[in-house]
This record gives C-alpha cells, structure tokens and sequence, in this order.
C-alpha cells in the first residue's frame, strides 16, 4: 500500500513528475523514464521512518533526483549534455519569482498609463520605468546581467522626462519638435531593448525551473511586442504624414492625434496585457512552483 | 574542477554507463538501489535522475533487460539485470578501460620514469 503524504509533500511530488514530463518531451521512452521516477520516489519513501511523507522529506528526495532538465540533456546530444550552465542564472526560485513580480508590476503600471493619453508617457512610463530599474537593481548578486539592465531603464528614464519640457515647447515652437523626435525615437528603441532583454533574462530564469512551455511563451511574447510596436509605430508615422497633408491648423492636428490614440489605446492595452503581463504571470506561477535547494524550499513553502 | 565542466560530463557519462553494467554484472536489483549504491560512489553522480535516461537507453540497446516485480508497498517495481549482451558490452568495456588507462598513465608520467 502506498505511504500517504502531506497535502504539501504530494504537491511537490506531483510537480516534479509534471515537470520531468514537459522536460522529456520528446524523449521515446518517456513513459518509461516516468514511471522510473514514480518507482524511485515510492522506493526512497519506504526507506523512511513510518509516518505521513513531510514536505522536507520529499524535497530532499526530489533534490537527490536533481533538475528534471538534467535529465532531458542527460537523453539528448553529446553537445547538449556538455553545455554550461551559464554563471550569471539565478539558481533560488523563490527569489526569481519574487523579482518577476516586481517586473510584472513595473510593467503593469506602464499598461494602465495606456489608458490615459498624454499622461501615460510622463507619469506611468516614468513610474514604471522607476520600478523597473529599482527590481533589476536589487535583484540577488548572481544575476549580473539584470543588474547592468537596471543602467539601462535609468537612462530611459532620463529620456522620458527629457521628453516632457520638450513636448512643451514645441507646443509652443513647433521647430523644437525636430528636436524631441530623435528623443523620442531614442526613448522608444530603448524601450523595445529592455523589454526584449529582460524577457530573455526571465526566459532564462524560467528555464533554470525546467518550465519550458512557460520559456516558449516569454520568448514568442517578445518577439511578437517587438513587431507589434514595431508596426504601431510606423501606423502613428503614417498617420502624422496623412494628417500633415491635410494643412490642418495645429489645435486640429493635435485633435486629430489625440482622437486616433484614443482610439488605438484598447489596441494597446491589449498587447500590454497579451504580450507582457500574461506571460509574465505565466512565469512567476512556474517559478513559484519550482522546487528549490531540497529544505530552502520546504521552509519557504511553509 | 567543477562538476559542471563539459570534459567532466562526458567522461562521466561513459564511466556510469560502465558502472551500471558492473554492478548488474554482480545482481539483478531494483532501479532505487541500482541509482543509491551510484549515487554512494563520491563524484560520479551529480544527481540520481540522471541514471534513468542512461538506464533506458541500455534497455533500448538491448544491454540491459528489466522485470516487473510485485511489491507490498505500492505499484510493481522493475528489476534490471544484464543481457548476454550486455556481459558481451561490459567485457569489451573492461578491456578498453584497461587500455586507456594504461595508455593515459604512460603520457602522464614524466619523461624521466618512461621506459
């Protein structure tokens, strides 16, 4: 008859199995190797003390068996099996799950300034871009490169307020609006950079948890944003030609402006919630899932 | 060095596929005990899961041969024995190793010690 385990103990055991299922995808004896660790575990619990399985108990069986991704290298080529892990990964779960969080909250904040036009850029992107820099820069000492990624969302930032005096002069002077231009194309680029590296960081992250489909999704999510940005950008350009055809005079061009971004902003949100904040989500629920180093983790869970 | 180095991993693989065919030259045991008495040996196992997918391609090779096993405490375990095989395998194995080894031995040695 089988042991019975804590509620906890049974739900680690059972993520463990789900993630050494997605990690051997693929594998022609997956079944087999499953059932494997299925033995393996039932073996390791009759070697314990009578009793209700505890949750410390099954992490530290399940942190013998190691990574389920181990495994998977372990199947395939020779090379995969050879790679290094690269230094700069987060190794801690817990922690990983708690800066994605603050990632995801950073982003948030910048999604919600999408319904507020005007408002958005200076203020939310502003604020997201502070809590952005501020979760990359206090994120735990291994992970080098989104430290150096918190620089970044700095002098994005710098740019976002730079584009503010701007926008008001040249509603004043429209010749400096060739000066804001660059500035806005600059902060705009550098935009599509952080987003596009710190979800290669979170992949990456997400990864070191064996939640592959979950790495898939930030990296498709990524590429999508970049296009889907990409493409709006060139819609808006397009449109500010169209309208500067029209010789409207300026209070009707902003007018114009102000009623299309209006109406593109559920267009906006929408890829801010699909392509950012789900995935994002996706993310943190498998990192917070992940088993970490064996009682670490059991003591965090408790 | 560091367990992780690639050199590491790949020398590593073949010894434990060796190992494996050694200690089931010895008996037919469970996969726990067959990974437990690996994982005892000090820096061949990094971690236990791994032996399963080294396990399943010896079975798929025809290396290894596994039965089920009934057991009191919960669903049928499998025991894992050698093949004619697999005995075939372990001797070839045997020999290379020597030579290897052998020859490994040879270069390392000073220019002073060779003969």
């Amino acid at each position: 008859m089988s042991r019975t385990r804590s509620p906890e103990a049974a739900h680690l055991e059972r993520d463990y199995l789900e993630r050494a299922e997605r990690a051997l995808a693929g594998h022609g004896d997956r079944a087999g190797i499953l059932d494997s660790l299925r033995e393996h575990i039932a073996a390791a619990i009759d070697d314990l003390p009578p009793g209700e399985v505890g949750l410390v108990q099954m992490a530290t069986i399940i942190e013998r068996l190691g990574p389920p991704d181990r495994m998977a290298e372990e199947s395939s080529s020779p090379a995969a099996a050879a790679a290094p892990v690269p230094p700069t990964r987060l190794t801690d779960h817990v922690a990983a799950a708690r800066l994605v969080q603050r990632l995801r909250t950073a982003f948030l904040v910048g999604v919600i300034g999408l319904f507020v036009p005007v408002v958005d850029l200076y203020l939310c992107e502003s604020a997201s871009l502070i809590l952005l820099a501020s979760a990359l820069g206090s994120a735990p000492v291994r992970s080098g490169n989104l430290r150096s990624l918190a620089r970044l969302a700095w002098i994005a930032l710098g740019l976002c307020l730079a584009l503010f005096p701007l926008g008001l002069v040249s509603l004043a002077a429209p010749a400096f609006g060739l000066i804001s231009l660059p500035v806005s194309i600059a902060h705009t680029v550098l935009h599509l950079v952080l987003c596009w590296t710190v979800f290669g960081e979170v992949s990456a992250l997400v990864e070191d948890a064996s939640a592959l489909a979950e790495r898939d999704a930030l990296l498709r999510a990524r590429t999508a944003y970049l296009i889907a940005t990409i493409a709006l950008s060139g819609l808006a350009l397009m449109i500010g030609v169209v309208i500067s055809l029209f010789r409207l005079q300026r209070v009707e061009q902003l007018m114009t402006v102000a009623v299309i971004q209006l109406l593109m902003l559920p267009l906006a949100w929408l890829l801010g919630w699909w392509l950012i904040l789900n995935p994002l989500a996706k993310a943190q629920r498998a990192l917070t899932g992940a088993p970490t180093g064996g009682a670490q983790r059991a003591a965090a869970m408790a | 060095m560091d367990d992780s180095d690639p050199w590491l991993t790949q020398v590593k693989r073949g010894i434990i596929e060796m190992a494996i065919l050694n200690v089931l030259a010895g008996e037919a045991m469970h996969g726990y005990r067959l990974v437990r008495m690996l994982a005892e040996v000090p820096g061949l196992v990094v971690t236990e899961g791994t032996i399963y997918p080294l396990l399943s391609r010896l079975l798929s090779e025809g290396m290894v041969i596994a039965e089920l096993e009934a057991s009191a405490q919960g669903p049928a375990r499998k025991v894992y024995a050698l093949s004619p095989q697999g005995r075939r395998r372990r001797t070839a194995m045997a020999a290379a190793w020597k030579r290897i080894v052998a020859a490994i031995d040879r270069l390392s040695a000073t220019p002073g010690d060779r003969t």
